[in-house]
């Protein structure tokens, strides 16, 4: 059975805390809000750390298959090609990153805007957090990250609708920059929904070699089969088809901005939250799953 | 741009196909009766496979919409034809002949070290 991660469990527990029966029910929706973002720009970190650790694996995977038949020289070619590329690629990976850590740090400048005596000084952090951000938004926009443009897949803007607050810092912070804000959200989905299908080809390059060389090829030979065999085939089983849910970040994303939308029309509840929450969860679930073997193995 | 965005979805797609096949048992068993020269053959060609495939992927499509529409056609009908040869894997050959045009294709839209 799987177990929610201690980290999870602790900010499920303090977001329904805050948001039951607390006096200022609107504003503690905010500071719930605020945690679950940081946390999902958590989980989806892990995630693109293990999207670039699969990238890694799949191309050593092919460089391991075709290395029999090469000689010394194009050995070390291909290698030193290889490792440019993915390099290359870690670095995409790194801003999209980085892209999600700026996220986390205008989330919680949200977060500390969800008090009726915020200092207006806050609307200077928010804005100097977003200057950030959009420097990094046309690179991002304009990658290409496996089998697609991610412009080619970022969602439609749904609108910011600001309903009245007694926070006014944080009111105006909401129409100042709640539609630019949402657009960066949707900027993560499509990300995600990117990385979601180029994880599955690496996984699937990856998973098809142990297959080969550490299931079918010694369950097929005249040899005794090697121990830890059955553990090996449900460990590549069970990743194959967890490999499918790729998309739990990009899922995850998604829910993230329709929750920034309600959060600012005063429609986000409990139920909005868990939601959420579940969301979330899934991507440290999924990550979890698709984790390679440990290094050595 | 749709079309040429989806001809260069299609381009990544198969070029991750190609190694999928190539990594899996049935490839392996395709393999069976292939000769030394094949079998180097189909190791250059899985790893420049897999070279174009993150060259493509880390270049943005506005880079090259230009190179793309210059050969629009080959790369469609090579496209068409790498994925008919894997859908059969009849003959290790006509996979490699398909693959080594493809990447030859490729090669004209992004710098490939060959």
């Amino acid at each position: 059975m799987r177990t929610v991660p201690p980290l999870v469990r602790m900010v499920t527990i303090l977001l329904l805390l805050s948001l039951a029966g607390c006096v200022s029910a609107r504003l503690a929706q905010f500071s719930g809000f605020s945690q679950a973002g940081v946390a999902y720009v958590k989980a989806s970190g892990t995630f693109i750390d293990e999207a670039g650790s699969a990238a890694i694996r799949s191309d050593s995977a092919v460089l391991l298959q075709a290395r029999p038949n090469l000689s010394k020289e194009q050995r070390s070619d291909q290698l030193d090609k290889h490792n440019a590329r993915l390099k290359d690629r870690l670095l995409i990976l790194r801003k999209i990153k980085r892209h999600g850590k700026l996220l986390q740090d205008y989330f919680e400048v949200l977060g500390s805007m969800a008090d009726s005596k915020a200092p207006e000084s806050l609307g200077a952090a928010a804005q100097g957090v977003y200057d950030s951000i959009a420097k990094l938004t046309p690179t991002l926009k304009n990658a290409t990250i496996g089998s697609s443009p991610v412009s080619a897949v970022i969602p439609s803007a749904v609108p910011i609708v600001v309903a009245s607050l007694k926070a006014k810092t944080l009111e105006k912070e909401l129409r100042d920059r709640g539609p630019l804000i949402e657009r960066e959200l949707a900027l993560q989905e499509a990300l995600f929904t990117v990385l979601a299908q180029e994880i599955k080809t690496d996984l699937s390059i990856e998973l098809n070699r142990r297959e080969a060389e550490e299931v079918i090829n010694p369950f097929i030979s005249g040899s005794e089969v090697p121990n830890g065999w059955a553990t090996t085939r449900e460990d590549v089983l069970n990743t194959t088809v967890a490999s499918e849910s790729a998309e739990a970040a990009a899922q995850a994303a998604n829910e993230l901005r329709l929750s920034f939308q309600k959060l600012a029309a005063n429609q986000f509840d409990n139920n909005a939250l868990s939601s959420l929450i579940a969301d979330i969860n899934s991507i440290l679930d999924l990550t979890e799953k698709i984790k390679g073997p440990p290094p050595g193995e | 741009m749709d079309d040429l965005a989806g001809l260069y979805i299609a381009t990544l797609k198969v070029l991750g196909d190609t190694l999928v096949t190539m990594t899996g048992s049935k490839w392996d068993a395709a393999m069976q009766d292939a000769t030394a020269q094949q079998f180097t053959d189909a190791a250059l060609l899985m790893l420049s496979v897999q070279e174009a495939r993150l060259t493509l992927a880390n270049t943005a499509l506005a880079d090259i919409l230009d190179k793309l529409k210059e050969n629009e056609d080959g790369l469609q009908k090579g496209i068409d034809r790498l994925q008919g040869a894997l859908d059969s894997l009849a003959k290790v050959e006509r996979v490699l002949n398909s693959i080594s045009s493809i990447l030859s294709i490729v090669a004209r839209i992004v710098p490939l070290v060959a």
